[in-house]
C-alpha cells in the first residue's frame, strides 16, 4: 500500500509518492496554468507504477477564486429586511498593507430572498415561519436555476426550529442546503459570510475532487481519496472549505513545533506554533477560525520586483497568471523570476523555465537600472536585499533569528536551510499515520 | 530608493489604527483611513509636552476638544514611545465611549508609572472593558514599534533623512501643480459659510481659510484645522500621510481669528469635530479640481455620519455609516464595507441585544446623480430600526458643498439623512430628539458627487 500525498495551491501542485514505513519517496511539481493537474498527475503516476495506494488531498486552491464574483447558483433566504444587505460582501482588504483593495462579492444579491420570520434576542417566535412563502420562493429558485440555498435567520442560534424547517422544505425541493454552523460568536456576519463561502465554494471543490479522481490511472480509480479539513480527514466535503487554505501552515506546525518561514513558490509566510490567533484574514475576508499566528512576509514572490525594491508600502501584486518573465509568459518583472536560475537547477521546475524568458529578465532589470537611481540590476545583490529584509521581518515577528526556513524557495534564499520535507510529503506521511493504520 | 523605515511602519500599522506624532507636532505616519481627528491628535501631543510628563508606558486620556480631544463621546489615547531631545515620537489613537456622551472631562493620566486610573476606568461605565482592549492594543503597537527599531537597527537620524525625504517629494508634487488660484466655498447644517482659497505659486501651495460664523455652532481650533486641510491636500496627491512642521513652508495656511474654526461653540458639547474636517476636506478637494484640471479625481467627498442613541439606564448605541466614498467603487454592483472606516460595525443580533431596538431592514441606497443612461448610479446604505423603548436620538455628518458654479457635469454630494419612517419627517441633524417607542427610524448613508 502506498500513500499519495497532493498538495495544490492555487498555481502549483505538488505530488509525494511513498510507501508507508518507507523513507523514500517521489516527488513532483506542476505549474497548473500550463500543465493541467489531471493528465500531469495520471503520467506521473503511470510512470511510478503505483499499483494500491490512499490519496491524501489538502488544498488552497479555491483561494484562487477570490478574485472572482462567486456563487452564481447559490441563493440566500433571510429574514426579511435583510434581503438587500451585503452582509456577503467581503469587504476591503487591508490585512497586507496600507491601501484597502475592493473584492468581488461573494454571491449575487439578485438571488437573495427574504422570508417574514421573526425571533427574538431571546429566541422566542415573533413571526412564524409561513411554508407558502418559502413555496413562492423555491418556484423562483427554480426558475433561476440555483442549485444551493443558504438560510440565514437572525437569532438562529438561539432557536433553530425555523432554520430547521426551511432546511427540511428545501432538501425536499432537492436544493443543497447550507445552514450556519451552530457557533457561540455574538456576530452573525462571519457566521452567515463562512456560510456563504461553504456554499459558494461547494461547485468548484466537486470539480477538484472529479479532477483529481479522473487523474487516477485505471489500476488506482477505487482508490479512497481523503481531503485534509479543519474536523480532519473526510471523503466528502469538508465542513468549512474556506478553512482548507490554513491547512499546510498547520501541518508545518505539528511537525516543526516552533517557529518557521515558510518559502512557498507563490506565498512566503511566517508561523509561530506556539502562538495562535483567533480570525484568519482571508481573501475573502476575516473569519474566525483558531490557527498558529502567522504573518505574511513583506515581500511575495508574485509581487512586482520594481515596487519591491522601491520600499512601496502597497506593493504591486503581478500574480501567477499568466507568469513570471523567465517562464517567457508575463511582462512584469516579479521577485520570483530572480531565482529563475535556482528554479531552472530543479529538476520538476527545468522544463518551467525558458531561455528567451531569462535574456528577458536580464533586459528588464538593466532597464530598471538606467531608469532608477540606485537600483543595481546585480541579481545576487537583490537576493541578497531581499532575504536580509525577510530576516528583519522574521525576527521582529518571532523575536528570534534562529528559525528553520521551509518549502521549495528555502534553499535558495539560504544556503544554511536544511529542512527539505515538503507540503506534500508532510501530507503524506500524516495520511499513512492516520488512515492506514 | 524608499528606507527601510517604510517597512516598519507597515508593519507596526497592520492590522492597526492610529497616527504616529513627532513632538513638533508633525504628522510622521497614520494609519489608512485615519480619521479626520488626526489633527487633533497632534494638539493633544502638545497637550501632553506642556502638561504632563510621563515616561514610554504611560498613557494620557484626552477628551476636551481645546485639549486636542475629540470631544461628544470620543477620545484620544496618547502615549510617548520613543526618545526625548531631538526627536520624539506619540502614538495616538482614537476610542469612542457612548456612555460619556456630553461628559467633560480634562486630559487625564490613565496610566502612569505602570498603575491604572481605575477612577477613571469605572468612570467610563459600560465602555471600560473596551477601554482595557484599545489600552492592550497601544500596549501591542509600542512593543512592536520597540522591536521593529532594534531590528530595522533605525536610528533618530534615518527618521530625519526620511522626513527630509518626503520634503523634496512633497516639493516635486507642488511644482506639477499649474500656477493659479482656486476659491470654494461651502456651507454647514447651521448655514455658516466657510470660504477656502488656494494659491498656487513657486511652488508653494498657500491656503486661506475665511467665513462667516453667524450663530458660532461649530467649531475646531485653529491647528486641528489646518492639519485637517493639509491633509486633504495630501491625499489629493495619493501622498502617505506623513508630515513635517517644516513642510509648513510649502503649504502656507492662513486664517482670520475668530472665524468659524477658531471660535468657541456656544453648546460645549457640541464642538464640530465630526462634521468640519469633512467639509473642510470637500472644499480642498473641490478647489484641488478647479485649480489641477490635469488630474481627473472622481467627484467630491460625502462625509461619513454617525447616529446616537440613547435610552434610559445609560444604555447607548452609536452608529457610523461610511459615505459612498468609503464604501468603495461601484462597477462591482455592490458597495464595498470597510469595518475599519469610522468603526463601522453592523452586527445586527448585537445590535438587538445591547440596546432596546429592532432591526426591520438593511439595504441599498441608490442615488441616480444623473440622467438615466448617462451617469454612475451611486449606493449607500439605509437601516431602519423600531425603538422598543422611549430614546433620544441625535445624529451629524450632514454638512456637504456644491459647486459655487457646477459644470454641467458636475454633481454635489448627497448628504446623508435619519428621517421618520411612517410620516418621512426627516431629523435635524446636530438636535437631540426625543423619540416615542414603536418608532421607525430610518438612517442613510451619504453619497459623493462626481465628474463624468
Amino acid at each position: 500500500m502506498q500513500v499519495i500525498g497532493l498538495h495544490i495551491e492555487p498555481y502549483f501542485a505538488e505530488v509525494c509518492v511513498r510507501k508507508a514505513g518507507a523513507l523514500q519517496e517521489s516527488r513532483a511539481l506542476f505549474y497548473l496554468p500550463r500543465q493541467k493537474l489531471t493528465p500531469s498527475l495520471t503520467k506521473f503516476l503511470s510512470e511510478l507504477e503505483v499499483n494500491e495506494a490512499v490519496v491524501a488531498v489538502s488544498f488552497r486552491y479555491l483561494e484562487r477564486l477570490a478574485g472572482f464574483r462567486l456563487g452564481g447558483s447559490t441563493a440566500q433566504v433571510v429574514t426579511s429586511g435583510l434581503e438587500q444587505w451585503s452582509f456577503f460582501n467581503p469587504g476591503l482588504q487591508n490585512a497586507d498593507g496600507h491601501v484597502p483593495r475592493p473584492r468581488p462579492a461573494l454571491c449575487s444579491p439578485d438571488l437573495s430572498f427574504g422570508v417574514s420570520e421573526r425571533l427574538s434576542v431571546s429566541g422566542d417566535v415573533l413571526t412564524p415561519l409561513q411554508e407558502t412563502e418559502l413555496e413562492a420562493i423555491a418556484d423562483k429558485l427554480t426558475l433561476q436555476k440555483a442549485k444551493r440555498v443558504c438560510l440565514h435567520f437572525m437569532h438562529a442560534p438561539k432557536n433553530t426550529s425555523h432554520q430547521e424547517k426551511a432546511a427540511e422544505f428545501f432538501r425536499q425541493r432537492g436544493f443543497e442546503v447550507h445552514a450556519p454552523v451552530q457557533s457561540d460568536d455574538a456576530d452573525e456576519v462571519p457566521r452567515w459570510r463562512l456560510n456563504t463561502l461553504q456554499a459558494s465554494l461547494s461547485g468548484t471543490f466537486e470539480d477538484l475532487k472529479q479532477e483529481v479522481a479522473a487523474a487516477l490511472p485505471e489500476n488506482l480509480r477505487g482508490s479512497k481519496i481523503h481531503f485534509l479539513g479543519e474536523n480532519g480527514w473526510s471523503e466528502d466535503r469538508p465542513t468549512h472549505l474556506a478553512l482548507c487554505g490554513t491547512m499546510a501552515d498547520r501541518l508545518w506546525s505539528e511537525h516543526l513545533k516552533k517557529p518557521f518561514v515558510s518559502l512557498g513558490l507563490e506565498r512566503w509566510t511566517v508561523v509561530d506554533p506556539s502562538r495562535t490567533q483567533k480570525t484568519w484574514f482571508s481573501p475573502w475576508g476575516p473569519i474566525p477560525c483558531e490557527q498558529p499566528m502567522r504573518e505574511d512576509l513583506l515581500i511575495q514572490p508574485g509581487q512586482v520586483l520594481e515596487s519591491v525594491a522601491d520600499f512601496s508600502e502597497d506593493p504591486a501584486d503581478g500574480g501567477f497568471e499568466p507568469g513570471p518573465v523567465c517562464f517567457g509568459r508575463g511582462q512584469k518583472l516579479l521577485v520570483f523570476d530572480l531565482f529563475g536560475e535556482n528554479a531552472a537547477a530543479e529538476p520538476s521546475m527545468k522544463a518551467w523555465i525558458a531561455e528567451s524568458g531569462v535574456q528577458r529578465r536580464d533586459d528588464l532589470l538593466r532597464a530598471l537600472e538606467r531608469s532608477r537611481p540606485g537600483f543595481r540590476a546585480n541579481r545576487t545583490h537583490l537576493m541578497g536585499q531581499i532575504r536580509d529584509r525577510l530576516r528583519r521581518h522574521v525576527s521582529w515577528f518571532a523575536g528570534d533569528t534562529d528559525i528553520p526556513w521551509v518549502g521549495p524557495m528555502a534553499s535558495w534564499l539560504d544556503e544554511r536551510s536544511k529542512e527539505k520535507a515538503s507540503t506534500a510529503s508532510l501530507l503524506a506521511a500524516k495520511a499513512a499515520k492516520d488512515l492506514l493504520s | 530608493m524608499k528606507s527601510p523605515l517604510h517597512d516598519l511602519f507597515r508593519l507596526c500599522f497592520h492590522q492597526e489604527e492610529g497616527a504616529l506624532i513627532d513632538g513638533q507636532m508633525g504628522l510622521l505616519h497614520a494609519a489608512s483611513r485615519c480619521p479626520a481627528q488626526v489633527g487633533q491628535w497632534a494638539l493633544a501631543v502638545q497637550t501632553m509636552r506642556a502638561y504632563f510628563r510621563l515616561e514610554p508606558g504611560d498613557l494620557l486620556l484626552v477628551k476636551d476638544p481645546s485639549a486636542g480631544g475629540p470631544g461628544r463621546d470620543g477620545m484620544t489615547l496618547l502615549q510617548r514611545l520613543h526618545g526625548s531631545g531631538d526627536l520624539e515620537i506619540y502614538h495616538a489613537r482614537n476610542f469612542t465611549a457612548p456612555s460619556t456622551w456630553g461628559q467633560r472631562l480634562p486630559p487625564v493620566p490613565l496610566r502612569s508609572h505602570g498603575e491604572m486610573n481605575q477612577l477613571i476606568v469605572s468612570a467610563i461605565g459600560d465602555d471600560g472593558p473596551r477601554l482595557l482592549w484599545a489600552i492592550e492594543r497601544q500596549d501591542e503597537f509600542a512593543e512592536r514599534w520597540r522591536r521593529g527599531l532594534k531590528h530595522w537597527a533605525i536610528t533618530v537620524k534615518s527618521i530625519k533623512a526620511h522626513l527630509d525625504e518626503l520634503k523634496q517629494d512633497l516639493k516635486a508634487r507642488l511644482h506639477e501643480i499649474p500656477e493659479g488660484d482656486a476659491m470654494t466655498e461651502g456651507m454647514t447644517r447651521f448655514e455658516e459659510t466657510l470660504r477656502l482659497r488656494l494659491i498656487s505659486q513657486d511652488s508653494r501651495l498657500h491656503i486661506e481659510a475665511n467665513g462667516c460664523s453667524q450663530g458660532r455652532k461649530l467649531w475646531i481650533p485653529l491647528p486641528a484645522a489646518a492639519a485637517a486641510l493639509r491633509g486633504a491636500v495630501m491625499e489629493w496627491f495619493d501622498w502617505s500621510a506623513s508630515w513635517d512642521p517644516s513642510l509648513e513652508e510649502f503649504m502656507p495656511f492662513r486664517c482670520p481669528q475668530q472665524v468659524l474654526l477658531n471660535a468657541r461653540s456656544q453648546d460645549p458639547c457640541d464642538e464640530g469635530m465630526e462634521e468640519l474636517p469633512g467639509l473642510l476636506r470637500q472644499l480642498v478637494m473641490r478647489a484641488m479640481q478647479d485649480l489641477d484640471s490635469k488630474r481627473a479625481k472622481e467627484g467630491l467627498p460625502a462625509p461619513d455620519m454617525s447616529v446616537h442613541l440613547h435610552f434610559s439606564g445609560g444604555r447607548g448605541w452609536r452608529m457610523n455609516l461610511p459615505s459612498n466614498k468609503a464604501l468603495g467603487p461601484l462597477d462591482e454592483g455592490i458597495p464595498h464595507l470597510l469595518p475599519q472606516v469610522s468603526g463601522t460595525d453592523l452586527c445586527l443580533e448585537e445590535i438587538e441585544n445591547k440596546i432596546p431596538v429592532r432591526v426591520v431592514r438593511v439595504g441599498e441606497r441608490t442615488f441616480q446623480a444623473a440622467p438615466v443612461g448617462e451617469g454612475k448610479r451611486h449606493r449607500g446604505l439605509v437601516v431602519v430600526v423600531e425603538l422598543l423603548e422611549d430614546a433620544r436620538v441625535r445624529w451629524a455628518g450632514g454638512d456637504f458643498a456644491r459647486p459655487p458654479k457646477p459644470r454641467p457635469q458636475q454633481r454635489a454630494a448627497v448628504a446623508g439623512e435619519v428621517a421618520l419612517l411612517d410620516n418621512e419627517k426627516a431629523l435635524i441633524p446636530g438636535a437631540f430628539h426625543e423619540l416615542k417607542k414603536g418608532t421607525r427610524l430610518q438612517i442613510l448613508s451619504g453619497a459623493h458627487g462626481f465628474t463624468l
